[in-house]
C-alpha cells in the first residue's frame, strides 16, 4: 500500500513508542506522559471543538485531569488509549454542554453547538493555520454525527470499531456516517 | 475522481489515509496535521495533575497499618501535598518567575500556617468536579515552609517529595526555590546572596508548631552549597539539541549568577 507523504504524516510517528510511553506515564514517568499529551492534546482539541466549540480547551482540560488520575487502570496499547481518551474527553464533553442546557441564556442542542462551532469558532480563525483550520471549518459544518465520525477517524485516528465504542454506535453505523460525511465534503469542495 | 464517484471503499480508504490525490484526502490530511504550539498551551496544567496524581496513587496503597494509625510526615505530605504544588507550578507557569521574586513569594499564597491547600479550582482550566480532594484535617497540611524544611532535612530522599523537586525544576533548583517561595528581598544587589549570610537556623516565619524536626541540619546539603551549575547544564542540553526555555523560566527574575553563588570551600574561609 501506498503511503505519501501527507498521509504518513497523520499516522502517529511510532505507535509502538507512543504504547512505551502510555506504559511509562503508568509509572510515574513525566517525559513519557509529556510526549503523550503533546501527540493526543492536539487531537483532542479539535475532536471537541465539534462538541463545544470555543470551550474545547476548557473541557479538555477537564479531562486530562479525569485521564491522569484514571491512567494507572487503563490496560492497552495506545491505539486504545486514545479511544479510552477520547471517550473520557466526550464524556466531559457531554456533561458540559448539559451543563449549559440547565442555564436559561444557554439551551443550546448539541447539534446547535456545532452549527456554533463551525460558523462561530473565533478560536479557528485565530490560530491562522490556513489549511487545517480551512479543513476543520468544513468538517465542522457537517452534520455533527458525521462531523464526529469522520474526526474520530481521521484526526483522532481511531477504527471503526473504536470510534462506535466511543460514540456507542455500530462500527458499521460510523461507517457510514463518516461515507456521507465526506461525500458531502467532496461535494462542497467541487 | 468527483464527489459522485466516492464509493465507500474508496471513502474508508481516505479515512485510513490510503487515498492519495483526492481533494478531500488533502482535506483529511490538513485536518489530521500535527499539533501546533496554540494546541498545548495547557500542558503545564496537565503535567501538573499528571504529578500530583502520581503522588496521591502509591501513597494510598503503599501504606503500612502503623503509618495509617500514626500520621507520619510521609503520608501528611502524601496526602496534602497536591494541591500546593500544582499551585506553586502553575503560578510559576502564569508569571515565568517574575512575580515570585517580585513578591517574595507566589502571588496570594500564604506561607504561614495554611488552613487548606490552595484549590485546584482556582486556577483557570482545571475544575472542582475533578480537583483533588482536600486535606481530611486542616492542621495536617504542611505549608510550602514545611516542605521545604523537609526537604533540607532529608535531603530530597522521601519521594513525596518529589513534586516539590519537580515544581523547583530539579533537585539542584529546590533549595533557591523554597527561598524565593518564601520571601527573598531581591533589591539585595548580587553577590551578597544570602543577604544576612549563612544561616543557622530555621527562618523565624516558619511554623515549628507541626511537629516537623526542629534541629537545623548539622550539614548542608550540597544543593544549598553549590547551586546548580546553570552553564554545564546548558551546554549537555546544546549537545543534545534540547531547549532550555522552560528550565530557565523557572529560576526566579533577579536571581544573583551563579557565579556569585558562594561555595562550601567559600563558607568555610
Amino acid at each position: 500500500m501506498r503511503v505519501d507523504r501527507k498521509v504518513a504524516q497523520r499516522t502517529p510517528p511510532d505507535e509502538a513508542e507512543l504504547s512505551a510511553c502510555v506504559r511509562a506515564a503508568q509509572q510515574g514517568d513525566e517525559t513519557a506522559f509529556r510526549t503523550v499529551y503533546r501527540d493526543l492534546q492536539p487531537r483532542l482539541l479539535r475532536y471537541l471543538r465539534a462538541l463545544v466549540a470555543e470551550d474545547a480547551e476548557d473541557v479538555a482540560s477537564e479531562a486530562w485531569l479525569q485521564i491522569v488520575r484514571d491512567l494507572p487502570s487503563f490496560r492497552g496499547e495506545y491505539d486504545g488509549f486514545r479511544g479510552w481518551a477520547t471517550t473520557i474527553a466526550r464524556n466531559r464533553a457531554l456533561d458540559h454542554v448539559r451543563r449549559r442546557r440547565r442555564r436559561p441564556q444557554a439551551e443550546t442542542t448539541l447539534d446547535e453547538l456545532t452549527e456554533v462551532a463551525g460558523e462561530h469558532d473565533t478560536e479557528l480563525s485565530a490560530l491562522g493555520g490556513l489549511g487545517t483550520e480551512r479543513a476543520l471549518r468544513m468538517i465542522l459544518r457537517l452534520p455533527k454525527d458525521q462531523a464526529e465520525a469522520v474526526l474520530l477517524r481521521v484526526v483522532i485516528g481511531l477504527d471503526a470499531k473504536t470510534a462506535g465504542q466511543v460514540l456507542g454506535k455500530r462500527a458499521g453505523a460510523v461507517r457510514t456516517a463518516a461515507y456521507r460525511g465526506l461525500k458531502k465534503l467532496a461535494a462542497e469542495i467541487e | 475522481m468527483s464527489a459522485k464517484r466516492i464509493s465507500r471503499r474508496t471513502a474508508e480508504q481516505m479515512l485510513c489515509g490510503s487515498s492519495a490525490g483526492h481533494p478531500v484526502t488533502e482535506l483529511l490530511n490538513s485536518a489530521a496535521a500535527p499539533g501546533r504550539a496554540e494546541e498545548l498551551s495547557g500542558e503545564m496544567e496537565a503535567v501538573a495533575a499528571f504529578q500530583a496524581a502520581r503522588v496521591d496513587a502509591p501513597v494510598l496503597s503503599a501504606l503500612s497499618e502503623e503509618h495509617r494509625e500514626k500520621p507520619s510526615l510521609r503520608s501528611l505530605l502524601a496526602k496534602t501535598l497536591t494541591a500546593p504544588v500544582i499551585g506553586v507550578v502553575l503560578a510559576i507557569g502564569a508569571v515565568g518567575g517574575v512575580a515570585i521574586a517580585a513578591n517574595g513569594g507566589v502571588p496570594g499564597h500564604k506561607e504561614e500556617k495554611p488552613r487548606k491547600p490552595p484549590s485546584v479550582t482556582s486556577t483557570p482550566t482545571l475544575t472542582r468536579k475533578y480537583a483533588a480532594p482536600p486535606a481530611p484535617a486542616p492542621a495536617a497540611t504542611p505549608s510550602t515552609a514545611d516542605l521545604c524544611r523537609a526537604y533540607i532535612t532529608q535531603g530530597g530522599q522521601d519521594k513525596h517529595l518529589a513534586p516539590l523537586v519537580k515544581a523547583a525544576g530539579g533537585r539542584k533548583k529546590v533549595i533557591a526555590f523554597c527561598i524565593a517561595l518564601l520571601g527573598w528581598d531581591k533589591n539585595k544587589p548580587n553577590g551578597q546572596w544570602p543577604p544576612q549570610g549563612w544561616p543557622t537556623d530555621w527562618p523565624t516565619s516558619w511554623p515549628l508548631d507541626r511537629g516537623w524536626p526542629t534541629e537545623w541540619p548539622g550539614e548542608l546539603p550540597k544543593e544549598w552549597v553549590r547551586p546548580p551549575d546553570l552553564k554545564q547544564d546548558k551546554q549537555q542540553r546544546k549537545a543534545r539539541g534540547e531547549g532550555s526555555a522552560e528550565r530557565q523560566s523557572l529560576w526566579p527574575e533577579g536571581w544573583p549568577e551563579l557565579e556569585l553563588w558562594p561555595r562550601q570551600d567559600q563558607k568555610n574561609n
